[in-house]
């Protein structure tokens, strides 16, 4: 299976450098007049899904039709709260699972019920593991695409991760185990889970910290919110099921700072944007932010409810989730699902990706690295990107690493030419 | 091969930015992360001093296959008491640096700790070179 969810539409894709430019970890090159994505590099953060005027970025996800018609017997829907927080007017979550079954989903396992397990365990983790100065801090697992930014460009940093499992891993392993508990065979359980964003997506597809995810697939928020739009409105009182497994605490994770909120530590930094997380996660490993007990990082503006496969704007979202909070302090709860215990400890360590080292050879890196920025003062040092590199000091380290030609800067070909004439 | 960069004391917010940029090459060279770590925490300390005591400098890194060394070189006032300025929690910074959350006084007992071997020549109103060696 494909290991990153985000893809090129090639045919929509007219080579323009906008996504190169934003790309957080340079995973974009332009060549022959279309992107390609550097699948070692990308981190499924959508940061080129938001950017692209052409869409011809897209999150590959499970489509919905053919989950409702899959032949499982038991079709799961697996909703996170950032999902509460997209429905202009409603506060009432059971409202919005109960409409998830009558588009044809059998059971709804609320994801909130697994952040309110992950936040009692993350609690204790600190507790029994403190850091040291020299440490750093704790920093969640729970975005996938800040973990995969740390193996990619802060190795450094993996040791620092807790080594817990997501709330979405959590609540699917509780509904596997719950419907088996029921009589339903294990291959006869399909769990989807409802995501915000393309890095969930690669985390069920190629788990980082367990062996094998107990979701089956992900399909996207955009495509299930437009489908249970008109069903939220017209679903009469009377109708509403008990379906909600959680509380404001476990609900609370769709925002920033929701997370940590709910560890009752004295010090907490939480940080959105992937460029802000950047700098925390460089400032941690200068040894800046040492006395921090935990770090809550995520990759999108606002948290899980900014994500790109949302479909309301964060700071709507972040308002409403406010009201959806507010009226879910107490809330009726399904209390058959509710109270299990799954095991939540990673599984596996997490892999140092290694992407920035020039060569297994140090000999060899320092050779490149000299060649590199040889070139880089022959260059404009404007970052073009006519090239298709963001910017002359990747394009130089592409042309010593042999995969691209130096004739593609237009700068150095112009006076090459300018050269040849005088000659 | 060597790699030197300049530490401006005129632009405190650009502090910190050679070691940055100092760690973005060491992890072009695959050196290993938890030694990464080491040098850059003792970099930027040694760095944030050059700009907090010393107006500025410069720093020289010299890096091979079985070392790095780290050496900073200021033209500031010297260090008066050196076993002092090793103590934990020592610090003759200005209510000013401390306002911008230096001078908490770690950070030369910091550079000893975290370096396998730190050099201190200093002499008052000439400067200060402190030199940082780290095994590979």
């Amino acid at each position: 299976m494909n290991a990153t969810s985000v893809t090129l539409l090639a045919e929509r894709c007219v080579g323009c450098t906008t996504c190169i430019k934003r790309c957080p970890t340079e995973a974009i090159r332009v060549r022959d007049g279309r992107a390609h994505i550097i699948k070692e590099r990308c981190i499924d953060c959508g940061m080129c899904i938001r950017v692209c005027k052409h869409k011809a970025k897209v999150a590959v996800t499970r489509k919905l039709d053919e989950i409702l018609e899959s032949p499982y017997k038991l079709k799961v829907a697996l909703p996170p709260p950032s999902l509460y927080s997209q429905f202009e007017g409603n506060r009432n979550v059971n409202r919005i699972l109960t409409a998830l079954r009558k588009i044809g989903f059998d059971e709804v396992v609320d994801v909130a019920m697994g952040a309110e397990i992950i936040t009692a365990a993350t609690k204790q983790f600190i507790e029994e593991n403190p850091r040291s100065e020299i440490e750093g801090p704790w920093i969640s697992s729970a975005c996938p695409a800040i973990v995969r930014l740390i193996q990619n460009r802060f190795p450094s940093l993996i040791d620092n991760i807790i080594p817990l499992i997501s709330p979405m891993e959590t609540a699917a392993r509780i509904a596997r185990e719950h419907f088996m508990e029921q009589g339903y065979k294990d291959e006869e359980i399909g769990i989807f889970f409802i995501t915000p964003c393309p890095a969930k997506v690669a985390e069920v597809w190629n788990p980082r910290m367990v062996e094998k995810s107990a979701v089956t697939d992900a399909v996207s928020m955009h495509e299930v919110f437009y489908k249970i739009r008109p069903f939220i409105k017209n679903i009469p009182e009377e109708e509403i099921q008990v379906l909600q497994l959680c509380s404001a605490e476990g609900i609370r994770w769709a925002n920033i700072g929701g997370e940590s909120e709910g560890l009752g530590l004295k010090d907490v930094l939480a940080v959105d944007g992937i460029d802000n997380v950047i700098e925390v996660l460089d400032q941690i490993e200068n040894g800046v932010i040492q006395r921090v007990e935990f770090v809550e990082a995520n990759a999108c503006t606002g948290g899980c409810l900014g994500g790109p496969l949302a479909v309301e704007n964060p700071f709507s979202a972040k308002t409403r989730m406010k009201k959806v909070l507010r009226r879910n302090e107490n809330p009726r709860c399904n209390e058959a699902i509710m109270g299990k215990s799954v095991p939540v400890e990673a599984e596996k360590e997490i892999e140092d990706l290694d992407n920035l080292q020039l060569s297994s050879n140090m000999q060899d890196a320092l050779r490149i690295m000299k060649e590199r920025d040889a070139l880089v003062e022959k260059l404009p040092k404007i970052d073009c990107g006519a090239c298709g590199a963001p910017s002359c000091f990747a394009f130089a380290q592409d042309v010593v690493c042999g995969e691209v030609d130096v004739d593609n800067c237009i700068f150095l070909l112009k006076n090459r030419m300018h050269e040849k004439e005088e000659e | 091969m060597i790699f030197k960069y300049q530490v401006d004391a005129a632009a405190p917010e650009l502090a910190g930015r050679a070691s940055t940029e100092f760690k973005s090459v060491l992890k072009q060279l695959g050196v290993n992360a938890k030694i990464i770590r080491k040098i850059s925490i003792a970099m930027y300390e040694g760095e944030i001093n050059m700009v907090i005591h010393a107006n500025g400098g410069e720093i020289t890194c010299t890096v091979d296959e079985k070392q790095i060394e780290v050496v900073m070189a200021d033209s500031g006032p010297g260090i008066p008491d050196l076993d002092l300025a090793m103590t934990a929690g020592w610090s003759t910074a200005s209510q000013e640096a401390r306002e911008l959350g230096f001078g908490a006084g770690m950070g030369m007992p910091n550079m000893k700790r975290f370096s396998d071997e730190m050099d201190v020549k200093t002499k008052v109103g000439v400067g200060t070179t402190l030199t940082l060696r780290f095994n590979l």
